[in-house]
C-alpha cells in the first residue's frame, strides 16, 4: 500500500491499525516513495515488552521506598565516595 | 552512539531521588545500557554507606540490590568487562599525568573508550575527566 505524507497525516490511526494488521506502507513524498512502516516482529515486541517491565519494575521499587530513604540523593554519596580517593 | 551508564546515573532508577524523573526518560531512549562489574561494587558501596548512617534500612537496601542483580541476570544491561586491555588503557590515562582521576575514575573512562560508548554521568569531575581524554559524554543534572 502507498500512502502520501499528506493522507499520513490525516489518516495516522487506521494508517496504523492497517500496519498492525500486517500491511507495509510505503510513504511517498511528491510521489516518490521515501520510507516504510512495516509492523514490529515478533522479536521487536517482546523486546519491547522486556523494557515495558525493566521500567514498570523500576519505578514501582521507587515508588514503594519514596518515603524511607533519608539523606543525601545515592548519586551524591555515590561521588562522595570516589571524592574521598580523590586529590 | 550508545551509553555507559556511570554508578551515578544508574542508582537514581533504583532508589527515589532528584534524578530519578531526568534519567528515566532519557535512558528509556536508548536501546541497550552498558555498565561494567564496577557498577556493582559501587552500588554495594553506596548502599552499604546509607545503611551505615542509618539513612535506608537493610532491607530496603537488599531489595534494591536484588532487583540490580535480577536485571543483571536477565540482560538488561549489556556489560563492558574489565578485560587486561581497559586495565592497559586506564594505566595510560593515568600515565600522563595530566587530570586529577584516580584509579576508579580511569577505568570507567577506559571502558567508555574500550567499547566506544558515551559516558552518561552525573559525576562533574569524572565527566571534565572523559572531556579532558577527548570521549563522549553526556552529564546528567536534574530538571
Amino acid at each position: 500500500m502507498r500512502a502520501s505524507v499528506r493522507y499520513l497525516k490525516d489518516h495516522l490511526s487506521q494508517c496504523l491499525l492497517e500496519i498492525q494488521r500486517g500491511t507495509e506502507i510505503i510513504v511517498t513524498s511528491y510521489r516518490r516513495p521515501v520510507a516504510k512502516l512495516v509492523p514490529l516482529s515478533s522479536q521487536e515486541e517482546d523486546a519491547q515488552e522486556t523494557r515495558e517491565t525493566f521500567f514498570a519494575e523500576l519505578t514501582a521499587l521507587r515508588l514503594d521506598l519514596h518515603k524511607r530513604v533519608r539523606g543525601k540523593p545515592l548519586s551524591q554519596t555515590v561521588v562522595d565516595i570516589r571524592s574521598e580517593e580523590r586529590f | 552512539m550508545s551509553l555507559y551508564v556511570d554508578t551515578n546515573a544508574l542508582v537514581p532508577l533504583y532508589v527515589p531521588e532528584v534524578l530519578s524523573a531526568v534519567v528515566t526518560t532519557r535512558l528509556a531512549q536508548e536501546a541497550e545500557l552498558y555498565i561494567s562489574p564496577l557498577t556493582e561494587t559501587e552500588f554495594c558501596s553506596a548502599l552499604a554507606l546509607k545503611v551505615r548512617q542509618r539513612h535506608l534500612r537493610r532491607r530496603d537496601a537488599d531489595r534494591v540490590l536484588s532487583l540490580f542483580t535480577q536485571h543483571r541476570q536477565h540482560n538488561r544491561y549489556a556489560i563492558v568487562h574489565l578485560t587486561a586491555n581497559v586495565f592497559e588503557s586506564a594505566a595510560a590515562y593515568l600515565r600522563r599525568f595530566s587530570t586529577p582521576p584516580r584509579t576508579l575514575d580511569a577505568l570507567h573512562l577506559a571502558c567508555c573508550a574500550y567499547a566506544s560508548l558515551t559516558l552518561f554521568t552525573a559525576d562533574r569531575s569524572l565527566m571534565q575527566s572523559g572531556r579532558h581524554f577527548q570521549l563522549p559524554c553526556e552529564w546528567v543534572q536534574p530538571e
